[in-house]
């Protein structure tokens, strides 16, 4: 799994998208092919993140599209002290925690309170069907993001999926550090312990 | 007091150790329909033209108002010089 999205915060190695990105830069308006190539680098990997972070299948696209879209317009403005990949992350980050604060403030219902974690144990009950109709992995672990409540599947998606480091994690979402490290060790042992209950879910369907 | 609380706070952040990640998340991709990219492009050029309409939507209004104040500037000079010289022919 060489995705550069895990290395973007950490590395020094060279940008492995700095020529795409310097061709794009100068590009004359109108001319999209060398942004375009780097939209094809990232599109699945950007529509990934919106998908499991905000858990809205029907708007992941749309959100990925707004980030993109954004990181065009902001290309200009990029200094480079970064890599894209990295840029890009903060970029979709943002967009995604602004979305959910969004929906957040139209339901009322606040991605830190109580209520959120019931909402989220009546979406247990929801994917535990699903789990039975699971067939590969992806689809299980899939279906294991859904079933995690907010509070700890948005810190994992944010340390383990997109490769941000414990302290980015927790400016990111504005919590403590000690907070942000225990709310990624349960992530971590819940997501675990569910997919590790899923599998022998669907073996048991499989053998039966 | 607080720096104490803050400092005990910070060796908890240090002492904690969160596990090992999942190494399945790392590479974690989710499949793209085949119009988004045509989307991108379209939302992209539709900004473009959006600039340039509301750019010209101000910048000709200016334009022709700039215009219109250097023909009321120059004019009257040049009524007023070419007074001037009619005067000075009758005078000869």
């Amino acid at each position: 799994m060489s995705s550069p999205f895990n290395k973007w915060s950490r590395s020094s190695a060279p940008d492995p998208d700095e020529e795409l990105l310097h061709e794009a830069r100068k590009a004359p308006e109108g001319d999209l092919r060398a942004f375009e190539q780097l939209v094809l680098r990232y599109q699945r990997r950007v529509v990934a993140n919106c998908r499991y972070i905000t858990r809205d299948e029907n708007n992941a696209e749309d959100l990925a599209q707004e980030v993109l879209v954004k990181a065009f317009f902001g290309l200009r403005g990029f200094e480079g002290r970064s890599s894209f990949a990295g840029w890009l992350q903060r970029i979709k980050i943002n967009h995604c925690l602004d979305h959910l604060r969004r929906q957040e403030a139209r339901s009322f219902v606040g991605i830190e309170e109580q209520h959120v974690q019931e909402f989220d144990q009546l979406k247990d009950l929801a994917t535990a069907d699903n789990l039975a109709k699971a067939i590969t992995d992806q689809q299980l672990i899939r279906e294991v993001l859904d079933s995690m409540p907010s509070t700890l599947r948005i810190p994992l998606l944010l340390c383990d999926m997109d490769g941000l480091s414990y302290e980015e994690v927790a400016e990111s979402l504005n919590v403590g550090l000690s907070a942000t490290k225990m709310r990624i060790k349960r992530a971590r042992e819940l997501f675990r312990e569910r997919y590790k209950k899923a599998q022998s879910t669907v073996s048991s369907a499989n053998e039966r | 007091m607080s720096d104490e609380r803050e400092n005990s706070e910070l060796r908890d952040a240090d002492e904690l150790d969160p596990g090992e990640p999942i190494s399945a998340l790392a590479g974690f991709e989710h499949d793209v329909s085949s119009g988004l990219l045509m989307r991108i492009r379209h939302t992209i050029q539709r900004r473009v033209t959006l600039g340039h309409v509301a750019t010209f939507s101000v910048s000709l209004p200016l334009l022709v108002l700039r215009q219109c104040w250097s023909l009321l500037i120059t004019r009257p000079n040049r009524i007023s010089l070419r007074k001037d010289a009619n005067d000075g022919e009758e005078a000869s």
